[in-house]
């Protein structure tokens, strides 16, 4: 990462230091130090060391059935296809979607089919390295005996995701994290668009203000892509967002013909997404 | 003679604790285990970041974005345990750099206050901006570490 430029007016502290840096006894400087100006520091600036946060699938997913979003079977991607997923990029694009269609399960009561996303975000996770956070947890235990207790599901993919968070903040793969999210988000998009029958006004809304999130994802995934692994997947990701572009103070929502379009650029690139 | 060897030994010490690399524990399970009984019982977790940074002897800052939705209610949770003394924490209505930019929560010279979790929940924003302030450390490099945490009402 890029050494952060960080402008600071802190004359005053600047002022404090030197003077205790010029003279006087130890306990003279605690003193200074413990009551250094600290109200006159006024942040101008940061350029760079920006954590850019994205909202858990399972919020995204949350959203999306409170605005009206319902469940329809056999659109997720399917388990079967954990086993066509040979590079770290899509392994990690597609954990990413397994974890979105598993809360799109849970949130929808749908117990064993979050099971066997389970067991395909374990399969994933296993060969991405992260096989501790599905085991250290008991998620599987704990789904089986909370069957149809669609509160207690919930609660047990939150503390997956902080397992998971905790894994990616121990092991410094924050990055990676991005890029397992930009897969969960597309995902939650695709369930959405494809959910979104009768033109509903609630969930067009949710839709609209994705625009906050994709941004992020870019940011976010850009800040992955030492390497240039992630190229093509940031390129799509600019096409995504290009489709929230008429949006403003103004136009708040998506027109029928935005969404149409979106709707086009989030299938080619979940296709290509699953298709490993 | 005697005078060398406590001179000596004062600045062997003085050495010491301006050179020693001190290092909080920054344990993310334990940090995250406060912070998350925070939640309880109405917020879900949503995100986390531990920032881990080492103090220096010049000012550092960092800044986190955080997207939020219309409507939703969301509690911000900050455990400051193993940041250093002087460590500040701002939430902002804007991006550093921004006019409009207003500080809409600030943690700074709370030690004394002898907690280390705070919360904040914030309303009708679209996106916050979090800034870490960590001044200039004459205390020598210390591994330091900050950790937020989001949830939302489910």
């Amino acid at each position: 990462m890029k050494k952060l430029s960080f402008k600071i007016m802190a004359l005053a502290f600047i002022a404090g230091t030197f003077l205790q840096s010029c003279g006087g006894s130890h306990e003279d400087n605690t003193e200074t130090i413990e009551e250094a100006p600290v109200e006159e520091v006024v942040v101008e600036t940061i350029e760079d060391d920006v954590t850019y946060m994205l909202p858990s699938p399972l919020q995204v997913v949350s959203l999306f059935k409170n605005a009206g979003l319902e469940y329809v079977g056999g659109i997720t991607n399917p388990k079967e296809n954990v086993n066509n997923y040979n590079s770290k990029y899509y392994q990690k694009l597609n954990f990413g979607v397994y974890a979105a269609d598993m809360a799109y399960a849970i949130t929808n009561n749908q117990s064993q089919e979050s099971i066997n996303y389970l067991n395909a975000i374990r399969e994933l996770s296993e060969k991405i390295w992260m096989t501790d956070v599905i085991n250290s947890i008991g998620v599987a235990e704990r789904l089986e005996k909370n069957v149809g207790n669609e509160d207690s599901l919930v609660s047990i993919m939150a503390d997956l995701q902080m397992q998971l968070d905790d894994y990616l903040d121990e092991n410094g793969s924050s990055y990676a994290g991005s890029v397992i999210f930009a897969g969960a988000w597309v995902e939650t998009m695709y369930l959405a668009l494809n959910g979104n029958k009768n033109d509903n006004e609630k969930l067009t809304s949710r839709l609209s203000e994705q625009s906050y999130v994709v941004e992020n994802i870019i940011l976010a995934v850009t800040q992955a892509n030492e390497d240039k692994e992630y190229d093509d997947l940031i390129a799509s990701l600019e096409g995504i967002k290009s489709h929230f572009n008429d949006l403003n103070g103004d136009v708040k929502v998506l027109s029928n013909e935005k969404l149409d379009s979106l709707k086009t650029a989030i299938i080619e690139l979940r296709t290509k997404i699953i298709n490993g | 003679m005697k005078n060398i060897i406590a001179i000596a030994l004062l600045s062997l010490v003085s050495f010491s604790t301006v050179n020693a690399q001190e290092s909080a524990s920054c344990d993310a399970t334990t940090i995250k285990n406060e912070m998350k009984a925070e939640l309880k019982p109405d917020y879900k977790y949503d995100s986390s970041k531990i920032t881990r940074y080492t103090t220096s002897a010049d000012f550092q800052g960092k800044e986190i974005e955080v997207p939020l939705f219309e409507g939703e209610k969301y509690r911000l949770v900050f455990n400051i345990t193993d940041a250093n003394k002087n460590f500040q924490l701002y939430v902002y209505s804007e991006k550093a750099g921004t006019k409009n930019r207003k500080a809409l929560f600030a943690l700074k010279n709370v030690r004394e206050e002898g907690k280390s979790v705070y919360t904040y929940e914030p309303e009708g924003q679209s996106k916050l901006y979090i800034t870490y302030v960590i001044p200039p450390s004459l205390e020598g490099v210390k591994e330091s570490c900050v950790a937020f945490m989001l949830g939302y009402k489910f």
